[in-house]
């Protein structure tokens, strides 16, 4: 490809590589998988970038391929070992907290369009409306998804103060 | 006690900023070729694997021959055919497809690869093809007739006996494709013209212009005897082909849903049109065809059950509101997933089965696995999925009932039997388990080499891609 198109492919990686990462985080809440899924949908976005850089919102299609990834049955079978062999060692990362421990946990409790909507909301700051229109479902439809999946994390956590888990923007 | 989630999701975002990301230089390299990089070393270290002894597949004909017959026939064991087909050390299977007796399966490495191989012999039966290194393979799909190479933005159909090139269709923005076992239809982008082409000669068949209400989408026309999956990323063939499997639809029938909603009938083979129904647009949903019912649905508009067949009744709207996915699930039948609130703090999924000619609800469960890939015969439902960070395989019976659910990736083998393949985390083996559809016991089959890649099976063969080894075995009985 060109030089234009290399640039221009490097500047859209860095600036939305980091939020990727953190929804591939939210809905995987295994950081080795989630690194791999954003590695390979920006191979897939880089594979067919011409056109990718096309479409309106081309972040919201690595996140479409990110969903489908995270959802594929067979590869999360056997990714895992072909993706450690190909790494270097892993750069040192402190563990995470007991918050994060728990609440990634919790997450895998809920069905995939709950976690998708929560992961929107919470990680990249996605309002309703844009959640809606990202997803393809009504607004009703999301605020359900939020309050479900709000409520199924209230209860995997244990949490006593369902007040705080409620605020919808 | 904890703070609230908007603190927690916080701090999750903050550990995933400390989680380094791959360089641009190696995420443009893993897109040119798609192949996994230091493949070598991936390779290297199954072939340490196999050499340590870990690589030979213990068959075991299980010692339970006094299990009660079932139709069709209990599977019982299975065997491997022939040796193990080896690539070079510096590349790994990653995927195979089965279709009546032709296995192909592709490789990735230094290099790309595709072969073919007879599963009746277990020979080689045409010599490894190297694909370009410009190749933008999303995956191929194997039928009785035709090897299909989505080699993107062309398809490119081989003779699945010798593997060679046969023709090449070239696809346009915006087109639509769907798959029988003899023709490949699609709605060109531009024009939204309907065509087919006979996928062994390419042949273009038929042609209809679009008319003043254009059309938009297909679909296959399926019937009791076909086998389907459906999963998260919808039911058309060629999507997420590297994940899932094609399922060719083998009735003549063709449908084509329009921008208005109405609902065409044309012969696949011939373009004929066979019937016209005016019902409503429901957007950009699947459009899923059964025993001469089609459902189509979209964002906020319900599920609509539209029936082809003469004399039939108007489309009715058989489900409203949300749902996680559905399936057809018997002639008039279908069988939605829809997630439910339980308490105010928790939520559950309820199996709905509807006749789809009033949009009754006949009968609902308690559907724990909620939507996954999901398939149907004689009213018997197979999920295969992920439940937290493992995954499972579940039968629920023709009352809805859990009949079986057994660890590992799955679905049917035929109406009776379903397989599911069981990893084994402290060695990576896996062991091919049968369920019986028909009363939910279990019979080990064997166990194989951690796998490279998707397996595929059908009523007679399993063939998986382990690492530098590509193992078939045939199903005893």
């Amino acid at each position: 490809m060109s030089l234009s198109v290399k640039v221009d492919f490097d500047a859209f990686y860095r600036d939305t590589s980091r939020r990727l990462m953190r929804y591939a985080y939210g809905l995987t809440g295994d950081p080795g998988e989630a690194q791999d899924l954003v590695q390979e949908a920006y191979a897939r976005a880089w594979q067919r970038w011409r056109k990718v850089s096309g479409y309106e919102d081309p972040e919201a299609w690595l996140r479409l391929i990110v969903n489908r990834l995270s959802t594929d049955r067979w590869r999360r079978v056997f990714v895992r070992r072909s993706h450690a062999a190909a790494q270097q060692p892993a750069a040192f990362v402190p563990p995470p907290s007991e918050d994060v421990v728990l609440l990634v946990r919790a997450m895998r409790t809920l069905p995939p369009a709950h976690r998708q909507a929560l992961a929107l909301h919470y990680l990249l700051d996605r309002s309703i409306a844009e959640i809606a229109e990202e997803t393809g479902a009504t607004i009703s439809t999301v605020k359900s998804w939020l309050f479900r999946g709000r409520a199924g994390l209230a209860a995997a956590l244990g949490l006593d103060d369902p007040e705080g888990v409620r605020r919808v923007r | 006690m904890f703070a609230d989630l908007e603190r927690m999701f916080a701090a999750a975002g903050r550990h995933a900023d400390l989680h380094p990301l791959a360089g641009l230089e190696e995420v443009r390299r893993r897109g040119d070729r798609r192949r996994r990089t230091r493949a070598a070393l991936a390779v290297a270290a199954v072939v340490i694997l196999v050499l340590a002894g870990a690589g030979i597949v213990r068959q075991t004909r299980h010692v339970t021959p006094i299990l009660p017959a079932t139709t069709p026939a209990r599977v019982r064991g299975m065997e491997p055919v022939g040796e193990p087909l080896r690539t070079s050390a510096v590349e790994f299977w990653n995927g195979a497809r089965i279709a009546g007796s032709h296995v192909a399966a592709m490789t990735s490495g230094v290099r790309a690869t595709l072969s073919g191989l007879d599963a009746a012999t277990g020979k080689q039966a045409w010599t490894s093809i190297v694909l370009p290194r410009t190749s933008r393979i999303d995956g191929f799909i194997a039928t009785p007739r035709a090897l299909i190479l989505k080699n993107d933005p062309v398809l490119q159909f081989s003779d699945p006996a010798n593997g060679l090139l046969r023709w090449e269709l070239p696809l346009g923005r915006g087109d639509r494709i769907e798959l029988h076992v003899d023709v490949i239809a699609r709605i060109t982008g531009d024009t939204r013209a309907v065509e087919g082409y006979d996928i062994v000669t390419g042949q273009r068949l038929w042609s209809a212009p679009a008319g003043p209400d254009r059309p938009d989408r297909l679909g296959g026309m399926r019937t009791a005897a076909d086998p389907n999956e459906i999963s998260a990323s919808g039911n058309s063939p060629f999507s997420f082909m590297n994940a899932t499997k094609a399922f060719p639809f083998t009735d003549d029938r063709l449908i084509v849903v329009t921008e208005k909603g109405t609902v065409m009938i044309r012969d696949v083979r011939t373009g004929e049109l066979r019937a016209t129904v005016p019902a409503k647009a429901t957007g950009e949903g699947d459009v899923i065809g059964y025993e001469g019912m089609v459902y189509t649905s979209g964002p906020g508009r319900g599920i609509l059950a539209t029936s082809t067949d003469p004399g039939s009744g108007p489309p009715a709207l058989v489900h409203r509101g949300a749902n996680e996915g559905y399936l057809p699930c018997g002639p008039d039948r279908l069988c939605v997933f829809e997630s439910r609130s339980l308490t105010e703090w928790t939520h559950g999924s309820y199996l709905l089965v509807i006749d789809a000619t009033t949009g009754r609800v006949l009968r609902e469960t308690p559907a724990p696995g909620g939507w996954q890939v999901n398939s149907a015969r004689l009213g018997r439902i197979v999920q295969s999925g992920m439940a937290g960070a493992g995954h499972f395989t579940a039968i629920l019976g023709d009352d809805g009932a859990l009949l079986a659910e057994v660890p590992g990736v799955g679905g049917f083998i035929d109406d009776g039997n379903v397989l599911s393949l069981v990893r084994d985390n402290a060695t990576g083996r896996f062991t091919a388990v049968s369920t019986s559809a028909v009363d939910g016991r279990r019979t080990e089959l064997g166990t194989m080499p951690e796998i490279s890649g998707r397996c595929d099976w059908n009523a007679e063969y399993l063939t998986c891609p382990t690492g530098s080894e590509l193992w078939t075995w045939r199903f005893l009985r």
